[in-house]
């Protein structure tokens, strides 16, 4: 059964019955560069992670120092 | 044919400045109080950002230095509150890192991956301030794991 999310206020339709990150990243065509972010818990979906919230927008990958 | 004498004309406001201009008046929807540098756009300061739980605060105030290459290049890290329980990553002395600490500024060093930065010339179609306060909504979580 397909599930629609939103991606950056856009609706994407994703056809695995548990759509994960990586689901969501190739249907949005989301960029290497970027990372997931569930908007209502603000964390982070991984690719192998499961899509939990309905509306998810990208932002840039970042790393906590060198 | 008559010439103006008087006061200099100001410097019309360059691209980087109006952009600084547009995105602190987008801030401004979303944050009562912005405070920021109208003359050289060197930095944008928000004196009072929610932070997410598990901190031991409930707000602090954020200080963003704006690049001089804005918005190609992003800006490195910001400033908060000392006193925070960050427990790596966030820099409370004064030093080449923190060069605020004598002003209780400390520094919290998150890198954005250029190759994922995308600005975008209507502001809020790609990546801004705004979005860049919203993210590190996410970033602080990340800050409370070792590592």
């Amino acid at each position: 059964m397909a599930r629609t999310i939103r991606l950056n206020d856009k609706a994407i339709v994703l056809a695995a019955d548990e759509p994960t990150g990586q689901d969501v990243r190739q249907a949005g065509q989301v960029d290497p560069g970027r990372v997931l972010i569930d908007a209502q818990t603000r964390r982070i979906v991984r690719p192998q992670d499961r899509i939990a919230g309905d509306d998810l927008y990208d932002a840039p990958r970042f790393d906590k120092g060198r | 044919m008559s010439l103006r004498l008087g006061s200099p004309t100001p410097a019309r406001p360059s691209l980087r400045d109006r952009r600084v201009d547009g995105e602190v008046a987008l801030l401004r929807r979303w944050f009562r109080r912005v405070a920021y540098d109208d003359v050289g756009r060197h930095w944008v300061m928000v004196p009072k950002y929610d932070l997410p739980r598990g901190l031991n605060r409930r707000a602090t105030p954020v200080l963003i230095l704006i690049p001089a290459d804005y918005p190609v290049v992003p800006p490195d890290g910001i400033f908060v509150d000392v006193g925070l329980n960050i427990p790596g990553h966030y820099f409370q002395q004064q030093g080449p890192r923190n060069p605020f600490g004598d002003q209780d500024w400390a520094w919290l060093c998150a890198h954005l991956d250029r190759r994922g930065w995308r600005p975008s010339a209507d502001l809020v179609g790609g990546d801004n301030l705004a979005t860049i306060l919203e993210l590190y909504a996410t970033i602080f979580a990340a800050m409370l794991k070792p590592g």
